[in-house]
């Protein structure tokens, strides 16, 4: 009885996946890191394949026929394999022996996604690695062992998915990786941009010559960004032209001592001291 | 006058290009207005209705105002100066306004970036004031249904609603309408944004009963649900709002016993395969078994007293793996009834909790 396929092929799996000493299914999945055994699997349109190829990443793809996540999940993998064509990157879809076949099929035509589909006997696979959910992307990197655990999400699952696999093959660094795991918030405005639009308000003004209008809003971005150079500077301007050049000095070192690089500073600087 | 003012806000509407004055835009607008020409046009019917570009009356006073306007520079952004005549503005599409709201030159490159944006700021924006805050055309909920009608239909028909929606800033407490890094415009992953909420004692739901501090769990509690540390609250919940208990998505028992029914667990087995919970011998599907014998199967499917998932398990986390709660409320007087869960190295153990001691062996002992 302990040689029946499946129970051989589970004992295989979990021999080389118990090998961390914890057992897969006493965490959401195997330790990252775990060993994945490389075992000869069925294909669901006949013939046998191994799980796992020579590849810089081998990514497989559990998924349930007739499951919402798993419809949603293909669909986006078959965009996202669309980024990684020609690259050292193997694709595989996995299905318990407990799957309808026509279902099976049905759902990769349907969605799109390009991989074999093995057919895991008795859930082996699927429970060497501790899984207990589906749709998940399993990632494997060249070295055979768990790279990656993948649940689909209805956020961002490609570009996470996606990510992974390029870490896999080194094209992104771990900074890289955990900039899109944990993306920057998507602000905007704050007091910093307040001023940057007082001082654009206040250089279309001085432009159209309303000096006393222009000095109240570069006075205004101040307000709001005491370290903004460019208002310094545009203050300096709006005196000099008002005759001012007793206030603009200070403006313009101002200006320069936050930003040495700036060319209006220096220029109205330049300017007053000349005594125009 | 007022027929000439309507008629060329007309065509500013309709984004038809008038020769302006000579000036060069800088490069960042000048890629943005790029950028726009080629962004697919909104739709006529989704575009402001002659007219509402229009100044409001000064009284009642409008609940924001643009600086220009209200400085009376009308030369800012139209030909002339004459508030009575201002003429066409001078660039038509975004690259007007990013001559000072410079920010959005960089917020309209972020990867996921709203066509109505792209395409002219006009779109949501009433350029003179507004009774809305930020210039707005109308309030989020109203303005954003206008184009997203099922989103607004959901909000609208809710039975349980979300208080983030339905008040204060409405959509834009969780998108962007400008651009995100995030898809569907999301200012952040969903969990980090349901977690600048979720963090407090004093949340209640639309019925007034108390929310969980849901980030003061997780600190505490370390062993996450598969959602939960995928940052993916929307796996489970609905955030638009719903009609099932805490926003959720489908089915879940709220009752600590019940019989057994797959569609009580509709929610659970979006995920989880309900085989595992129905099967009763298997050595493959769960780890919670004894020898073969599945013991979730065990059970939920005892005869008129079956347990629930919350009978033993934490939805969103725990300190125990398997995300087995310590204790669970019993009964009308606030008890804890511990599960004196022990996980073995050959399986687990359970004790003094709803029976004596049992002890599981899922696997052979080293």
């Amino acid at each position: 009885m302990i040689f029946r396929p499946a129970i051989r092929l589970g004992l295989l799996f979990a021999l080389v996946a118990g090998a961390s000493g914890l057992h897969p299914a006493s965490a959401a999945h195997a330790a990252i890191g775990t060993p994945v055994a490389n075992a000869e699997m069925p294909l669901i349109e006949g013939g046998k394949a191994y799980a796992l190829k020579e590849a810089e990443a081998n990514v497989l793809v559990f998924f349930r026929p007739k499951q919402e996540r798993s419809l949603e999940a293909l669909r986006e993998l078959a965009q996202c394999q669309v980024g990684f064509s020609g690259k050292s990157v193997h694709w595989a879809a996995v299905v318990s022996a407990s799957a309808p076949a026509g279902e099976v099929t049905a759902i990769m035509r349907d969605t799109g996604f390009a991989a074999p589909v093995l057919v895991d006997n008795g859930d082996a696979l699927y429970s060497s690695l501790g899984l207990a959910l589906h749709p998940v992307v399993v990632l494997v990197g060249k070295d055979k062992t768990l790279a990656a655990f993948e649940p689909f999400r209805s956020v961002e699952f490609c570009t996470i998915v996606g990510a992974r696999i390029r870490h896999a093959l080194g094209e992104l660094s771990d900074a890289e990786l955990r900039n899109v795991l944990s993306p920057p918030t998507a602000t905007q405005g704050g007091s910093e941009q307040v001023a940057r639009r007082y001082r654009a308000f206040a250089e279309a003004l001085f432009k159209d010559q309303k000096y006393d209008k222009a000095l109240e809003n570069v006075r205004k971005s101040l307000d709001k960004d005491p370290r903004l150079a460019p208002a310094h500077a545009l203050l300096g301007s709006i005196l000099t032209t008002q005759g001012n050049c007793a206030e603009a000095i200070p403006a313009f070192n101002k200006a320069l001592e936050i930003d040495a690089a700036s060319s209006s500073a220096r220029e109205g600087l330049a300017r007053c001291k000349a005594g125009h | 006058m007022t027929t000439v003012r309507g008629a060329l806000y007309i065509l500013l509407v309709l984004g038809i290009s008038i020769s302006s004055l000579a000036q060069s835009p800088a490069p960042a607008a000048a890629a943005v207005q790029a950028q726009a020409k080629k962004a697919p046009a909104v739709a006529a019917s989704r575009k402001p209705a002659p007219g509402t570009l229009a100044p409001l009356p000064a009284k009642p006073t409008p609940a924001s105002s643009h600086a220009p306007f209200e400085a009376g520079d009308c030369k800012i952004c139209h030909q002339s100066a004459d508030p009575k005549q201002p003429g066409p503005v001078v660039k038509t599409g975004p690259a007007l306004c990013l001559e000072c709201h410079e920010e959005f030159a960089g917020v309209l490159k972020r990867p996921h970036t709203h066509a109505p944006a792209r395409a002219d700021c006009t779109s949501c924006h009433n350029p003179h004031n507004a009774n809305y805050r930020k210039l707005q055309l109308q309030e989020p909920r109203t303005m954003c249904s206008n184009c997203h009608d099922k989103i607004g239909k959901i909000v609208s028909k809710a039975t349980v609603p979300h208080k983030a929606v339905t008040g204060g800033a409405q959509c834009t407490a969780c998108h962007n309408p400008h651009g995100s890094a995030v898809e569907k415009l999301l200012v952040q992953l969903p969990f980090d944004l349901c977690m600048s909420c979720h963090n407090v004692d004093t949340m209640t739901d639309a019925k007034g009963r108390k929310l969980q501090n849901l980030k003061a769990w997780l600190d505490k509690n370390k062993n996450w649900h598969g959602p939960v540390a995928a940052k993916d609250c929307s796996s489970c919940h609905e955030p638009h709002g719903g009609d099932h208990f805490r926003l959720l998505k489908a089915d879940y028992p709220q009752e600590f016993y019940a019989p057994y029914d797959p569609r009580a667990y509709e929610l659970c087995f979006s995920c989880h395969q309900e085989a595992a919970f129905s099967t009763a011998q298997t050595s493959t599907l769960t780890s919670f078994r004894n020898g073969s014998t599945n013991l979730h199967f065990l059970h939920l499917q005892q005869s008129g007293r079956g347990r629930t998932c919350r009978a033993c398990h934490e939805v969103h986390a725990s300190k125990q793996d398997n995300h087995i709660r310590e204790g669970v409320p019993y009964g009308s007087g606030g008890w804890m009834l511990k599960l004196h869960f022990k996980k073995t190295a050959t399986g687990g153990s359970c004790e003094k909790t709803c029976h004596s001691e049992k002890t599981y062996v899922n696997k052979a002992a080293r």
